[in-house]
């Protein structure tokens, strides 16, 4: 299914959702950071390393489940727990700010 | 009793300001906005006025575009300081290609050093101290960034100081302020600096330095250099000026950045942090 964005602001990512990044998001690197711009609102957002990290897997449509098991190979020693609700926050941080789109 | 209505012109403006009964302003206004013509002009209904402050029991009250509610001071030092808040803004809007920052700007022989706003980073003293020093201020306060190279731009209002001084002042700069007070009430006081030590209105310059203030007590001093990343996102918070694209604004910063050295400047008094940029910046 297309993506899809969406406008309730409470909506929890589900994990077998698809995401990807919104098309329309600008996005500038400077060194080691990346900002992302709206042109809908010009709203400016600044990605820290473990933001940039789903930015980048937000490059092709993504399930959350798969996100999440990516980010869990590159920090083994945290707790999947852990990886899954701080990827989540971000997915639907992302989600929120219509920085990503999702679809079933 | 008639109400005095004037409709006074800033120039550069290009909407008039309603004093009402509040021409007792105008001394403060002619002082502190040093460089600015200002006169009075008769009502023009295609230029509404942008501004209004009237003189109530409760003090003069101001009304405009930028503000949610008005705003009252009854001290006339703190309302006209509050004034050029919006007239800044007023600016702003009829220059909708500038960008503006937060900030203070002193050139130095190297070039325009921009010290952007950081909560009681100091930068007013800072800038007066390096003014002192053989530095020539730009802005204590906002720094319009022109469109054509992004150059700096001077908008000769004078700077203002928080009082008390802090304690540890050399009495070489407490004489140089003393020497130059202003308009000033328990709080605040502007310092006239002349046309050697302030940049006229209009007067534009490459920004070459961005250095990020951080005062803390019994900090050694150390100028340090800074990633670009992180001096981009702090002029973006700095840039108060949102008419044009974001993406065009977060392009300019980052022009203006990429061409200049970036520092984080930790101090604790000013004669460290004056030393240390004249090392670095001539």
């Amino acid at each position: 299914m297309i993506p899809s964005s969406s406008k309730k602001k409470k909506e929890i990512c589900k994990e077998n959702s698809i995401y990807v990044r919104n098309p329309k998001i600008a996005q500038r690197r400077v060194d080691d950071s990346v900002f992302l711009i709206d042109p809908d609102t010009d709203r400016v957002f600044y990605l820290d390393a473990l933001s940039f990290g789903i930015w980048n897997l937000l490059e092709k449509p993504i399930r959350m489940n798969d996100a999440v098991n990516i980010v869990q190979q590159a920090f083994p020693g945290t707790s999947s727990g852990k990886i899954a609700r701080d990827v989540s926050t971000l997915m639907n941080r992302m989600h929120r700010r219509h920085l990503v789109l999702t679809g079933a | 009793m008639l109400a005095s209505v004037d409709h006074i012109n800033f120039a550069g403006l290009a909407h008039p300001v309603a004093f009402i009964n509040s021409e007792s302003l105008y001394p403060y206004l002619q002082t502190i906005m040093r460089d600015w013509v200002i006169n009075r002009i008769e009502p023009d209904d295609a230029r509404p006025p942008v501004i209004t402050i009237q003189k109530t029991e409760a003090g003069f009250e101001r009304r405009s575009n930028w503000l949610s509610n008005p705003a009252v001071f009854s001290d006339p030092v703190d309302a006209a300081c509050d004034m050029i808040v919006d007239l800044i803004h007023a600016y702003v809007a009829n220059h909708k290609d500038m960008l503006c920052l937060h900030c203070a700007a002193v050139e130095f022989n190297q070039g325009l050093v921009v010290f952007p706003n950081a909560y009681r980073a100091g930068k007013s003293t800072l800038s007066l101290k390096l003014v002192e020093s053989g530095g020539r201020l730009f802005t204590d306060d906002v720094l319009p960034i022109s469109n054509q190279g992004d150059a700096g731009l001077a908008l000769g209002i004078l700077p203002r100081l928080r009082l008390p001084l802090p304690d540890q002042i050399s009495s070489n700069f407490a004489k140089f302020v003393e020497n130059r007070c202003g308009s000033q009430n328990d709080r605040y006081l502007y310092v006239r600096l002349d046309l050697s030590d302030q940049a006229a209105l209009g007067t534009t310059a490459p920004i070459r330095g961005i250095t990020i203030l951080q005062r803390e007590k019994n900090a050694e001093p150390q100028l340090s250099e800074i990633k670009k990343s992180t001096v981009v996102k702090d002029m973006i918070l700095r840039n108060f000026a949102r008419q044009k694209p974001g993406l065009e604004i977060v392009d300019r910063l980052y022009s203006i950045v990429e061409k200049a050295a970036c520092y984080r400047l930790q101090y604790d008094n000013l004669e460290q942090a004056s030393n240390l940029l004249k090392e670095v910046f001539g």
